[in-house]
């Protein structure tokens, strides 16, 4: 065993030296309909909801989730709550549907789309730009 | 005769194509449709492996669709068809993958019935889905190709759920028991019946032959009286880290012309996970035994476990491109690893199988990916006589590219 693992550590010593640095994201905040009672929620709790693990509100409701997949949002929702990749959050979504396991969240555009979305939907909770808060829906604070 | 094969393939995938966006359709969340389709080719040195590869073949797709049906919040049934081809086995038929009901009570306690993916390691239940994971082959030790038409799903059912621990992270289990209905097609078969023609074959050549077996038979077949197990996947509050273990037991009953020969026994099967991403770096690692039984015409054949591990790191060098590189053990006995001892001269001749893989993982964008691979192996444990009948060779390579759609 000391052998390959010796070249694994190597190999992943390199990775690590060539690795990317980050980059400028959009500030992303999660929203909800004004009739949901909650001001706020743990970030384990939000990672949960949007991994389809936790799939009702405390109230007992269903709980509604879309995903926005307008590039810059999507990938800093990934990065910033998820702390995954685009990539892996896609994946993770498609597991969902290829193995049975389940019916991954709906997806959506924009910012927008979601609001509209939300806005309608008593128990939904999505995510959007920051600057793109409106009074149609209200901030879900991560705490 | 082959390329008209690839033609009907590519002609079966665009016309399966050209009628959808390309995106799924999914009507208002209560209906999903999805699908995919993939076509790869497979080559290999030293030996054959999975089909007639040292020629290299193109006989190597998947096609599959899959339809999902929330009648409520906690009820949905669902079922994908698929169809594949390696080598000469799967012949593109099509067959029921996974097709269930279910019911999720609470998010902590939920119910599938029907045939249920067998939830294996990390990605036993995603085998067919050749764009969700990074390298065409999953590691061979833990996830036996070879094994694929038969350890996939099970009739039966399983209970499953997600429990949050608060501040300890959450963890994901799954209880299940049911019985595998083993094709009589499938490379598993067709190898089987070759194992017990050569044992019979070498009944009649030994120096004391038993004369109450018979010199050969033209069938078999192998029932599964029972298999349950347990996964669970424990979420610990460090950011994209998974643990997990997971355990099956079963019992099969073999027959040869309509008569029972023996028994196969998995005693206690167990693998435990480990995955780990980190930014553009993912890490999966697991290690697993196979304590097994078998028994043929009285005779045990074979009694203790397999040991089998693998270590696989990805470097995401933008969000579309992969690189991966793995490396992967097994050895058929935990206990006896002297190369002498195993070396008949024939098949198997070596008890291990030593691979170094190297893999690149392309998405071209959310529909797409095309991959390729390259295996340098020390070892020819877990290769089949069925494809070698000449005997195996210990150094070998094997490599393929693939190409995946999916909506």
């Amino acid at each position: 065993m000391g052998k390959p693992l010796k070249t694994i550590m190597l190999l992943l010593l390199l990775m690590l030296y060539g690795a990317p640095g980050s980059c400028l994201a959009a500030e992303i905040i999660l929203v909800v309909n004004h009739d949901n009672p909650l001001t706020g929620i743990t970030w384990r709790a939000a990672e949960r909801i949007f991994l389809s693990k936790k799939t009702e509100w405390t109230q007992g409701e269903h709980i509604h989730v879309v995903v926005n997949n307008e590039p810059e949002v999507y990938a800093s929702f990934c990065r910033d709550i998820l702390k995954k990749t685009s990539l892996q959050y896609l994946l993770y979504r498609k597991k969902m549907l290829f193995n049975g396991s389940g019916i991954p969240p709906r997806v959506m555009n924009n910012d927008e789309e979601v609001k509209d979305f939300v806005a309608s939907a008593k128990d939904a909770i999505g995510f959007i730009r920051q600057e793109s808060l409106d009074s149609r829906v209200k901030l879900l604070v991560i705490r | 005769m082959q390329l008209k094969k690839i033609t009907i393939i590519i002609l079966a995938i665009f016309t399966l194509l050209l009628p959808m966006p390309l995106a799924a359709y999914d009507l208002n969340e209560k209906i999903q449709l999805h699908g995919f389709a993939s076509q790869g080719y497979l080559d290999s040195s030293g030996n054959n492996f999975l089909s007639d590869s040292l020629g290299g073949t193109f006989d190597f797709n998947e096609i599959g669709v899959n339809l999902n049906v929330r009648f409520t919040d906690k009820l949905r049934f669902g079922g994908q068809i698929m169809s594949r081809k390696m080598g000469n086995y799967g012949d593109n038929r099509i067959r029921l993958d996974w097709g269930l009901v279910d019911y999720r009570f609470q998010d902590w306690a939920g119910v599938r019935l029907g045939k249920v993916k067998i939830p294996l390691g990390l990605y036993n239940t995603e085998r067919d889905s050749d764009f969700l994971r990074p390298m065409i082959f999953l590691p061979q030790s833990i996830y036996d190709e070879t094994r694929r038409d038969t350890w996939l799903a099970q009739w039966g059912g399983e209970l499953y759920g997600n429990v949050a621990l608060d501040a300890f992270g959450d963890f994901d289990y799954k209880l299940f028991y049911g019985r595998i209905k083993y094709e009589g097609d499938s490379v598993y078969h067709d190898s089987t019946l070759a194992n017990i023609n050569r044992r019979l074959a070498d009944n009649l050549t030994s120096p004391n032959p038993d004369p109450l077996l018979p010199s050969h038979i033209n069938q078999c077949d192998r029932d599964n009286d029972y298999l349950y197990g347990a996964n669970l996947i424990y979420s610990p509050p460090i950011e994209n880290l998974r643990l997990g273990i997971s355990y099956v037991s079963q019992k099969d009953t073999s027959y040869a012309d309509n008569v029972k020969i023996g028994e196969y026994k998995t005693n206690s099967y167990f693998v435990f996970s480990l995955e780990y991403a980190w930014w553009n770096l993912s890490l999966s690692a697991e290690y697993g035994e196979n304590d097994r039984t078998q028994t043929l015409y009285d005779v045990t054949t074979f009694d203790g476990p397999n040991q089998a591990w693998y270590v696989m790191l990805t470097y995401s060098a933008t969000d579309r491109l992969g690189f991966s590189v793995l490396y992967d053990e097994y050895w058929k006995d935990k206990y006896n690893k002297d190369y002498s001892i195993h070396a008949s001269g024939r098949y198997n001749s070596t008890p291990w199988r030593k691979d170094w893989g190297f893999g690149v993982r392309y998405d071209i964008n959310e529909n797409w990916t095309v991959k390729g691979e390259w295996h340098i192996v020390d070892g020819s444990a877990l290769l089949l006589e069925f494809f070698n009948p000449d005997g195996t060779e210990r150094y070998w390579q094997y490599g393929a590219v693939k190409a995946s759609f999916n909506f």
